[in-house]
């Protein structure tokens, strides 16, 4: 009779506990259980959305903004099955609402992903400005967008270009491969560059992380 | 007489193992739902909460900052997919080689209308006199007959004595002297020359002719081409 009572307790004590949290399960239905410490943005994504797609924890999203990995709050991200090859990017923007989009480059991972609202709808990976024609680093707004530019300068076809600098440094597509390095600008694979472009507006914002620095070879 | 206390200490063991098991179930059903309100930060109750409620929204962020140090982190996740950083040195150079060898063209020859041949000098150096007109000719060339008897030419007659020359008018009875009029000149006869029989061209049409139509067209297919082909080229090469 002792063990009933204790059952009985038990079913109460858990009952008040659970009565706390009663009422978020109810505002989202459609949130995956495995992600519950998610932002309300995210949990107002549609099921279809959340398909390859990771949620962020607040503590994931707080450890990246304190360590300077991320400026804003981000959401989620693009789930990606082991490192892409030189040419490879990932594109889902399935039940992402429509938005203005901002663009972070990391030159240290050679990676480039699009936001969408907080949430990554694509990511892949670049080539940028070798060592004597270096990569600027910092914040950028979209100048120009040129679906069909041929650059004065070097003689060379840059298809969907959107330009950074007033001096050229620009977001366009090229061959990505191994090995290959730019005169400052930021190279895409041609497909990834054609979404980008069709996604991106005049005035957008794009972050260029610089890699980290390598440790000098006298010290 | 033993068999009732037996059924009643079975049935007793009964209770006992039923009550075992409902505190276990209850136990289980309130863990699931109390771990899962800590996986709740921030708790989101919105203005019910007691003293209960607030401590255990502590509880669940301070688990949730826990369980995020364990979880992997947003650089870790980006350094999961990223092909790794580039390598110094070889990877940074930049390629012009072939981005030159490409550009490379032979030029066509310059023809500037105002340069002066080396040669001018060694020609003007000397003076050309002005072209002259030269006289028109003293006697006709040609196509003046002489002859008549008011123009004798004496001429020696064979078998006579000695040759007087010239004698004019000979003199009577001075020998037969033959008076041989100079041949007559006449021009050259040359056959009339008719003019080339020239067939004017008909005159075009305002509207090309279907051949010409293809054959423009055909012309702007391969120059399209061209280019394409070149610009495909060029973007496979071109690395800026």
């Amino acid at each position: 009779m002792n063990c009933a009572f204790a059952a009985l307790a038990c079913a109460v004590l858990g009952s008040m506990v659970s009565g706390c949290s009663s009422k978020p399960q109810a505002n989202s239905p459609a949130a995956p259980p495995q992600n519950t410490a998610i932002s309300a943005h995210s949990r107002a994504l549609p099921p279809e959305a959340l398909k390859g797609r990771t949620l962020l924890t607040k503590a994931q999203l707080d450890q990246a903004i304190d360590s300077g990995t991320l400026d804003r709050p981000v959401n989620s991200l693009l789930t990606v099955d082991g490192p892409l090859r030189f040419g490879d990017f990932v594109w889902n923007d399935k039940g992402i609402p429509a938005g203005p989009i901002w663009v972070r480059i990391d030159l240290g991972k050679q990676l480039l992903s699009v936001f969408r609202g907080g949430d990554e709808i694509g990511t892949g990976v670049v080539v940028y400005g070798g060592d004597n024609k270096k990569t600027p680093a910092g914040k950028f707004h979209i100048l120009m967008k040129d679906r069909d530019h041929r650059s004065s300068l070097y003689d060379a076809v840059m298809p969907y270009t959107l330009q950074l600098t007033g001096d050229g440094v620009s977001i366009h597509g090229s061959t990505v491969r191994w090995g290959a390095a730019t005169h400052g600008c930021i190279g895409l694979p041609l497909d990834f560059a054609r979404r980008l472009f069709e996604q991106a507006k005049v005035g957008d914002e794009v972050v260029i992380v610089p890699p980290a620095k390598r440790p000098s070879p006298t010290a | 007489m033993s068999t009732a206390p037996a059924a009643s200490l079975s049935w007793l063991n009964n209770r006992r193992a039923i009550g075992i098991g409902a505190a276990l179930v209850a136990l289980a059903i309130a863990a699931a739902l109390s771990i899962s309100s800590f996986w709740r930060p921030g708790g989101g109750g919105g203005g019910q909460g007691n003293g209960v409620q607030s401590a255990l929204n502590a509880g669940a962020n301070g688990v949730s900052r826990a369980l995020g140090a364990i979880q992997q982190s947003v650089a870790d996740m980006l350094a999961g997919r990223s092909p790794g950083e580039r390598a110094e040195g070889t990877l940074a150079n930049l390629k012009h080689r072939r981005l030159a060898a490409l550009h490379q063209r032979a030029l066509p020859k310059v023809r500037r209308p105002g340069t002066v041949s080396p040669l001018a000098g060694i020609v003007g150096a000397v003076p050309v006199p002005p072209a002259q007109e030269l006289p028109p000719p003293a006697t006709p060339l040609y196509n003046v007959v002489a002859g008549g008897p008011g123009a004798p030419v004496a001429a020696p007659s064979p078998g006579a004595g000695p040759v007087v020359f010239p004698a004019i008018p000979p003199p009577p009875g001075g020998g037969g002297g033959v008076i041989i009029p100079p041949p007559a000149i006449t021009p050259p006869v040359t056959p009339p020359v008719t003019p080339p029989i020239v067939i004017p061209p008909p005159p075009s049409g305002a509207v090309p002719e279907p051949s010409t139509w293809a054959m423009m067209m055909l012309g702007f297919a391969m120059i399209g081409r061209a280019l394409r082909v070149r610009a495909r080229e060029t973007l496979h090469l071109a690395v800026r």
